[in-house]
């Protein structure tokens, strides 16, 4: 059984598709790492999850159950961190996570306590007065007090220093160590490299790809930069190999952007000229991501 | 029915410092506008014989030159149900729709708890709000009674309190209605108070003409406004028409947010 099961979500607001034919399948126990530039559908998305908003087409299931029907069994077992954490600013956070305990009984109050203690949160200061690093910090805790089998993330790091994003990279861990599963959406590419397990990319409400950041590394655009001695010869049959997304010469070095493998590519190259230098850089992260936000890349799913 | 009474506490002590300023300032107000009627009241008799029909209308149209007809008019008219009807609107379109707005109800939408409780916790809060401002003024009344000399008895204070708490039960639930079924807080509070603006009008000026009459009866108003709890006691039946009106109007607000998406 999937953590979260997304089958032809589709989500219209009036004229506008937020999300588009999302089919995602995410599995216990697993981090999960949900990517896309700003107004890509991303929030909509966890919100249908949770039954806050409502599919316009398609189904979404969390544990088994279909989010709307079985809301109320799906919300006892999950945690959740909104996008825009608006916390009651007469409360202070010792209230508010009761308040947040009185409406899920059963939880564990000294695993709440040391979460309070491994965040460093200020529990008796009113949350009125509180930076929004540490008003995250309680949206962090009350998320992960009760133990959920599914914690549901949206910009989680926002306002954190770099000690308490550790803080919660640990807890991820934990997390996924007792089998819980994370949907964690964020910007922050650093942090979805070192935590997620897989990630998918959301471009304009469509799920434009899903995959390992291992694979992703392997299939990423590779820019080869081959210094000749001499001006090259013109590299058309090189610009018409499968995978060469483009070529360029810059007087004695040949550019060259590739998607997927270097074989091809590199034995052409070698015909062009005699090669005196060859610079593969390893594929940065936010070149990979970037290329599927702008689009240059439609992966098959 | 756990989580119905800590979301209602919570809804409750949200607003409870502007709940706390209008009673015990409309308590004021009801005290010294009673109290005033030992020096005024024989004046006002002398004026009101001169006022037009219209403007006694407004004022509810009973036999001003009375005590009860005085607290009618000064108060019971529309000074007392507005102040209950502040408080009412207030909770009705703040709790359910303002929260939301504001981003606070996010952790409760996706709390194991069913947007039908949720909605009662609303409506037991803005019911709880109305009781307690109607007992504040009521208290207000007992005081000021003997201060103005007016003499009415207990027994109809209470009455008259009791009405003032069935209105703003159903103008909260009216409020609550909108703001659930829509998630519109401003609109369901300026739309309340427009429809209740407009039906005391209807109420106070269709009477005066022949052909307008018959649509005082339409009017929200009419079952508040149409017995005379200082004169005649309570009126069951105005009582639970106004009750009934409550329940419709909660009844659509919690069925309209089932509906909808709701922000978090």
């Amino acid at each position: 059984m999937d953590a979260i099961r997304a089958s032809g979500l589709t989500k219209r607001f009036g004229h506008l598709t937020a999300v588009e034919d999302l089919d995602l399948a995410v599995e216990p126990g697993e981090v999960f790492g949900f990517l896309g530039p700003n107004g890509a559908g991303k929030t909509t998305t966890i919100r249908c999850c949770l039954d806050l908003a409502r599919p316009s087409a398609g189904t979404v299931s969390v544990l088994g159950l279909d989010s709307r029907a079985g809301a109320l069994e799906i919300h006892r077992r999950i945690g959740y961190l909104p996008g825009e954490l608006a916390l009651p600013k007469d409360l202070t956070a010792r209230e508010l996570l009761d308040f947040v305990a009185d409406l899920r009984p059963g939880a564990d109050d000294s695993w709440r306590d040391e979460l309070c203690d491994r965040f460093d949160l200020p529990l008796d200061r009113h949350i009125g007065g509180l930076s929004t690093g540490n008003t995250q910090k309680i949206g962090l805790v009350q998320a992960f007090m009760h133990r959920p089998d599914v914690v549901f993330l949206d910009e989680p790091s926002r306002g954190l220093d770099p000690l308490v994003q550790r803080e919660f990279h640990e807890l991820l861990a934990e997390t996924r160590a007792r089998s819980a599963t994370v949907f964690l959406s964020s910007h922050t590419l650093a942090e979805v490299d070192r935590v997620a397990d897989r990630v998918g990319i959301l471009r304009e409400g469509r799920l434009v790809v899903t995959d390992t950041l291992e694979n992703l590394r392997r299939r990423a655009r590779r820019r080869l930069e081959i210094d000749y001695d001499a001006p090259p010869a013109p590299p058309d049959a090189l610009g018409a190999l499968a995978g060469v997304a483009s070529v360029e010469t810059r007087g004695t070095t040949l550019l060259v952007s590739v998607d997927g493998p270097l074989d091809a590519v590199l034995r052409a190259a070698l015909g062009l000229g005699t090669v005196v230098n060859v610079r593969a850089p390893e594929a940065d992260l936010e070149d990979i991501f970037l290329d599927y936000y702008r689009g240059h890349r439609e992966a098959t799913r | 029915m756990e989580a119905v009474a800590v979301l209602t506490r919570r809804m409750l002590a949200e607003r409870g410092r502007m709940l706390a300023i209008v009673s015990i300032g409309g308590a004021l107000v009801v005290i010294a506008t009673a109290a005033l009627y030992a020096s005024l009241g024989d004046q006002y008799a002398t004026l009101t014989e001169s006022l037009p029909e219209a403007v006694l209308s407004l004022f509810g149209g009973g036999d001003l030159a009375t005590p009860a007809g005085y607290l009618e008019s000064e108060l019971l008219s529309f000074v007392a149900p507005g102040l209950v009807l502040g408080v009412a609107i207030a909770f009705g379109s703040g709790s359910l729709a303002g929260s939301e707005h504001a981003g606070h109800l996010a952790l409760v939408f996706t709390a194991p708890v069913s947007r039908t409780r949720i909605a009662l916790a609303s409506l037991a809060a803005t019911t709880i709000a109305v009781v307690v401002v109607t007992i504040v003024l009521w208290a207000g009344l007992m005081v000021g009674d003997p201060l103005g000399s007016l003499h009415i008895s207990t027994g109809r204070l209470v009455a008259a309190s009791v009405m003032l708490g069935f209105l703003g039960i159903a103008g909260g639930a009216l409020a609550f209605g909108i703001g659930a079924a829509t998630g519109a807080r401003t609109a369901a509070a300026g739309a309340t108070t427009a429809v209740l603006v407009a039906s005391y009008l209807i109420y106070a000026l269709t009477p005066l003409s022949e052909s307008t009459k018959g649509l005082r009866y339409v009017s929200l108003w009419y079952p508040y406004a149409a017995n005379h709890p200082l004169v005649d006691g309570i009126s069951a039946a105005h009582a639970l028409v106004l009750l009934a009106l409550a329940v419709i109007f909660a009844g659509a607000g919690i069925a309209g947010l089932h509906r909808r998406d709701v922000e978090g």
